[in-house]
């Protein structure tokens, strides 16, 4: 208990921490003053007013991202009683983001409304969860089911390729963006209803906490303890998907997260899912926060490239996790 | 207290896997069911554990009969410890624990009271596993798993203990000293505990009841005394020797060439 009060506490801080340095880095670097000067409502200046407003924007978007993708990362790896389950692995990602691109297709004029994306985004997420999961019972090993995410993976990853490379004068960006994740197309009229689903999935989540810790020891356990092992695993596979879905919508694929946050987690205050939650939230959060630096910083040092996707970044983050995952495994 | 079984009924794909059963069982008493593989003893624990589903016949707690308790009323008065657990995700052994805790309370309770704690740390030492708390529950020996199963179940601290081979992994002085832990607490606690096993041995030195179990039917109930030689050589295939000693009967298989 005392080791979650402390991990929290130092989180939070970390997370206020990189949210000031997130909105202090870019092309015009702004200082501390700058920033908390907008804040307390010292700011006249109306360019530097739409940089910060910009940037905050931004930076609430990753931190949003990263929280709900982690969650759902949680989530799924209870869910599926296995360490290396996580949306993008299992490809939950790639089947949302194809999903929303043939809806796109069919109705170009979508691209205008967020909250209608999203809901293919989590329809389309649900259906690779269930694809994923009826493709592994094929085999029963934990890597059977990363094997099948990889087959669902490829399969809609090659069709969101396609859709998106034509839908291109549609969405008018560049098409890697979205099938490797960036913030910077978030607007600010995106955030109120990214921030409203995000956070009370994430309160919801909460609720099935305590039957999600017996649920992993097995379905006998979950019956005795009083709970209904079917009904958790869809509550959790819902609201993972909802994260899942509402994350691609806005921001794309972002992978890994949901991955190396819970096991971070796991190492700072172990795997009771009351607990792990709401930290593993705090730990996607700060590290796709840090990761959108990344990107900024890159863009600032080689001007004129553009930035680089997020994806990118959490990627060489986050696979590192499961390439140690699966060698341990195979040594098993 | 008195757990009764009446004519149950368990099938599954359409197969008998337990036909009629019938029998009483009362607290304080240390009920072994014997029987062969396949003779339906861990169905019938599951059945009288509302974890598999009953065809026909009842369960009856005290006359209340076992179908109107709320999934959570019966997880505070029924246990079952059978021999599997998935640890596939990593978890302690103390994180297992307290999930026992979990029917005595409220659902959105979101901490652990001081209690709580100290059932679970109560039944670890009882059960000789405190030094196991913080270990993964991936990384024990079977044996030491066989130990944090049978503790799970007792942090549930249930008025009917069911336990499913609770001895099979444990060698020969962990099969004495768990045994003698849980008769201990059915006379002390006045649980009603009935365990499954097919040792015999065990089951001679141990027994305070004895319901014997043949491909879903009960062949014989009662007092140690039931088992007879011809009884055990007809039903498991197997030559004994039934031993008196200190006024008990100990079972002892030998082999054919004696």
């Amino acid at each position: 208990m005392r080791r979650y009060v402390l991990s929290i506490t130092s989180l939070t801080v970390l997370l206020i921490v990189v949210f000031f340095l997130s909105i202090s880095v870019g092309v015009v670097g702004l200082g501390l003053k700058e920033v908390v000067g907008y804040f307390l409502g010292a700011t006249y200046d109306p360019l530097l007013k739409s940089i910060l407003e910009l940037r905050i924007t931004r930076t609430l978007a990753s931190a949003l991202t990263g929280a709900s993708l982690a969650v759902a990362g949680v989530l799924i790896q209870g869910v599926t009683r296995n360490p290396l389950a996580e949306p993008y692995i299992l490809g939950i990602s790639s089947t949302a983001l194809s999903v929303t691109s043939l809806v796109l297709m069919v109705k170009p004029s979508l691209i205008n409304s967020r909250t209608e994306i999203m809901l293919y985004s989590f329809l389309g997420a649900l259906l690779g969860f269930t694809f994923t999961l009826m493709l592994s019972r094929l085999g029963s090993s934990g890597l059977s089911l990363v094997l099948a995410g990889v087959a669902v993976t490829s399969i809609s990853s090659g069709i969101s390729h396609i859709l998106l490379y034509l839908l291109q004068s549609v969405l008018r960006m560049p098409y890697v963006y979205l099938l490797m994740g960036s913030v910077s197309p978030v607007l600010k009229s995106d955030l109120p209803i990214l921030t409203s689903t995000s956070v009370l999935c994430i309160l919801a989540s909460l609720l099935i906490a305590k039957p999600l810790n017996a649920y992993v020891y097995g379905d006998e356990y979950s019956k005795q303890l009083g709970f209904n092992p079917r009904l958790t695993l869809l509550t959790a596979a819902t609201i993972a998907s909802i994260l899942t879905g509402i994350t691609v919508g806005v921001v794309g694929i972002v992978g890994f997260v949901g991955l190396a946050s819970p096991h971070i987690c796991r190492y700072l205050i172990g795997s009771d899912h009351r607990f792990s939650l709401p930290t593993s939230a705090l730990v996607g959060a700060t590290l796709v926060v840090f990761s959108d630096i990344v990107v900024r910083t890159v863009s600032v040092v080689v001007r004129g490239l553009g930035e680089l996707p997020l994806g990118v970044i959490t990627a060489v983050i986050g696979a590192p996790f499961l390439a140690y995952l699966v060698l341990r495994r195979v040594r098993e | 207290m008195r757990l009764a079984i009446k004519n149950l009924i368990v099938e599954y794909n359409s197969t008998r896997a337990l036909n009629e059963v019938t029998f009483d069982v009362l607290s304080g008493e240390l009920t072994f069911i014997l029987g062969p593989n396949g003779a339906g003893k861990t169905t019938l624990l599951k059945a009288i554990s509302r974890l598999v589903n009953i065809a026909g016949g009842s369960v009856y707690i005290d006359g209340k009969d076992l179908k109107n308790y709320s999934s959570k009323e019966l997880g505070r008065t029924l246990a079952y410890a059978g021999p599997q657990v998935r640890r596939e995700l990593p978890s302690t052994v103390f994180e297992f624990l307290l999930i026992g805790r979990y029917p005595h309370q409220n659902y959105l309770q979101y901490v652990e009271t001081v209690k709580d704690v100290e059932v679970v740390e109560r039944v670890a030492a009882e059960l000789n596993i405190r030094e196991l708390l913080n270990r993964k529950l991936s990384e024990l020996s079977s044996g030491e798993l066989q130990r944090v199963l049978i503790a799970r179940a007792l942090v549930q601290e249930p008025a009917i203990l069911l336990l499913d081979e609770p001895a099979a992994f444990l060698d020969i002085r962990y099969k004495i000293e768990v045994l003698n832990i849980i008769k201990d607490l059915t006379r002390k606690k006045k649980l009603i505990t009935i365990i499954a096993n097919n040792d015999l041995h065990l089951t001679s030195l141990y027994a305070d009841k004895v319901i014997v179990l043949n491909s879903g039917h009960v062949i014989a109930v009662g007092g140690p005394e039931v088992l007879t030689k011809e009884l055990i050589e007809e039903v498991f295939k197997v030559r004994v020797e039934i031993l008196n000693y200190h006024n008990r009967n100990l079972i002892l298989p030998i082999t054919s060439s004696h």
